[in-house]
């Protein structure tokens, strides 16, 4: 959605497509991380663009998923889910989707949380995931921190002989990417509340009832592919006067580049430590967006 | 045309609109007047579909209201109410846009009619400089003025306003009358406005429609509002000086002392 078109901005798409580059070669080449893992990774970059792109439809939801909580919900259900349920992936990842798809649905449909109560929410969910997992590793010898390394990570990767599963974002993103460009004035509409939406003459509650289980299914693809390595993309605003493709390019080259950084860091320090420092950074950058836009 | 017959609406088994009928010719501009509570808002949103359950009936162009599919009825009406977009990141351009969206079909881009409506629209109500400034970052009147600019690019052939002069600066107030006024000198538009600012509705509309208790207590061009119906219906003593221009009534206050 843009108001004129200009000219497209090739040199810092240029820069910016090969920085995505140099950093993918740096982990190929530099830390030998397997191809799958980038593959992985990479296409979890995509699934993460969309959550990005969901938020923005949905206004009231434009906090990323680390400080909603939302991450901290998906590791809590997929350890469950491995533990206590299943170990295959696949059954994992419906729970998964299905859980988040419920408090999703309870969140903006429901009860409506507005961003202040929506940001409570998941520092509490976060806080309280932190002391959960500690107080277990401290009393319960059979469990170690270490368990917890797969899920934050990607559980993906977990399973590399599954090839198959890698065609679901693509096909996903091909997908969502085509109808979102083509329904972009519509769903934007959403963003504007009730008394806006109603406008369109649109039954928002089609939409509504398609929008709370496909975000579901897509923290779940995000979370399986990338585990806590986003949690910015919603706080990076790119410049829409250009046209969407570009935006979006921008957009999508930002998050793909951001990933392969931490991923290249999560070689040399501890996971926790990763994790902990992107979710300070996912906290710091939210802070400032509201405080710039007034959003708080 | 919309023509309403022996229009009641029940809520919590307490009657708050009571058998009004009248109708509302193209090219009209009708305003509603009452005091807090008449029924003026609740009016308005029957008249916009909001409200299906009322006894009697509304017909639009010879039409029951309750027949327009829900896309009809955005086509034909635009309802402005004070609420503010919950997305304020937008762009003040971005956000007029979505006006046009009942105008086009799902899948579909904007033409470039609908583009060229939205910019007429903006410089009505003088918003080119902020074209580009999300919402967030727009004063107050200005916000005001995007949304109402927002109910204007429609191009509805109803246009139901409520309360559309709050938080309007005078500059903006008179964009805002032209603005009404030029909506309807097609003879095809009707607007229909319910507010408080009994000036601002003398001045601008052809007949007024004067609510009490939710009943249809006068039906009057503006010329005809005295000082007896401003003490009857708002319990208070006022003096009226004449428009010059228009003969019109102003209302005024006495001095306290």
């Amino acid at each position: 959605m843009t108001s004129r078109t200009n000219k497209i901005p090739l040199l810092p798409i240029a820069i910016l497509s090969l920085t995505a580059a140099a950093s993918i070669g740096v982990n190929i080449f530099f830390f030998e991380i397997s191809h799958y893992t980038l593959l992985v990774y990479s296409l979890g970059a995509f699934t993460y663009f969309i959550y990005v792109k969901l938020c923005r439809f949905q206004h009231t939801t434009s906090i990323d998923y680390i400080p909603s909580g939302e991450a901290a919900i998906e590791t809590f259900i997929i350890f469950f889910a491995i533990k206590f349920i299943t170990s295959n992936i696949y059954l994992s990842f419906f729970i998964a989707t299905a859980a988040v798809t419920i408090i999703e649905f309870f969140a903006t449909t429901a009860i409506n949380f507005k961003h202040r109560e929506r940001l409570f929410l998941g520092f509490m969910i976060n806080v309280i995931t932190i002391i959960f997992f500690l107080f277990f590793a401290m009393y319960d010898r059979t469990f170690s921190l270490d368990e917890l390394e797969p899920i934050v990570l990607g559980y993906c990767h977990s399973e590399p002989e599954n090839m198959y599963s890698i065609a679901v974002p693509i096909v996903i993103f091909i997908a969502f990417y085509f109808f979102s460009n083509k329904l972009s004035h519509d769903i934007s509409l959403f963003s504007f509340g009730k008394s806006y939406r109603e406008t369109s003459g649109f039954n928002y509650r089609i939409f509504e009832a398609v929008m709370t289980p496909f975000k579901g299914l897509i923290i779940t693809l995000t979370f399986f592919s990338i585990g806590w390595f986003g949690g910015i993309g919603n706080y990076i605003r790119t410049d829409h006067s250009k046209g969407i493709l570009v935006s979006d390019t921008t957009l999508l080259l930002i998050l793909i580049t951001y990933i392969q950084i931490i991923l290249s860091l999560s070689v040399y320090v501890d996971y926790t430590y990763i994790i902990a420092i992107n979710t300070a950074l996912s906290y710091v950058l939210f802070i400032y967006r509201a405080k710039k836009d007034k959003g708080l | 045309m919309i023509e309403i017959t022996d229009l009641s609406f029940t809520c919590n088994e307490k009657d708050v609109i009571k058998g009004i009928s009248t109708r509302f010719n193209d090219g009209e501009i009708i305003g509603i007047i009452g005091k807090s509570g008449s029924g003026k808002t609740l009016l308005l949103k029957l008249l916009s579909g909001m409200i299906k359950d009322f006894d009697g009936e509304i017909l639009i162009n010879k039409r029951p209201l309750l027949s327009f599919s829900r896309r009809e009825l955005q086509k034909n009406i635009s309802f402005f109410r004070n609420i503010i977009p919950d997305n304020s990141e937008e762009t003040l351009y971005n956000f007029l846009i979505l006006s046009r969206l009942p105008h086009k079909k799902l899948l579909n881009p904007l033409s470039d009619y609908d583009i060229q409506v939205v910019e007429e629209t903006m410089n009505m109500f003088e918003l080119e400089r902020y074209r580009d400034s999300t919402l967030a970052s727009l004063p107050d009147g200005v916000l005001k003025k995007a949304m109402l600019a927002f109910f204007f690019s429609r191009k509805a052939s109803i246009f139901l306003l409520d309360n559309p002069t709050a938080e309007l600066d005078i500059h903006s107030t008179s964009l805002l009358h032209k603005a009404i006024c030029r909506y309807a000198l097609d003879g095809q538009n009707t607007v229909i406005l319910a507010l408080n600012d009994l000036n601002f509705i003398l001045q601008t509309s052809d007949r007024i429609l004067l609510l009490n208790n939710g009943e249809l207590a006068m039906e009057a061009h503006p010329t005809s509002i005295d000082v007896d119906i401003i003490r009857e219906h708002f319990g208070i003593e006022v003096f009226l000086s004449k428009n010059i221009f228009n003969g019109r009534p102003n209302i005024h206050f006495f001095p306290e002392n």
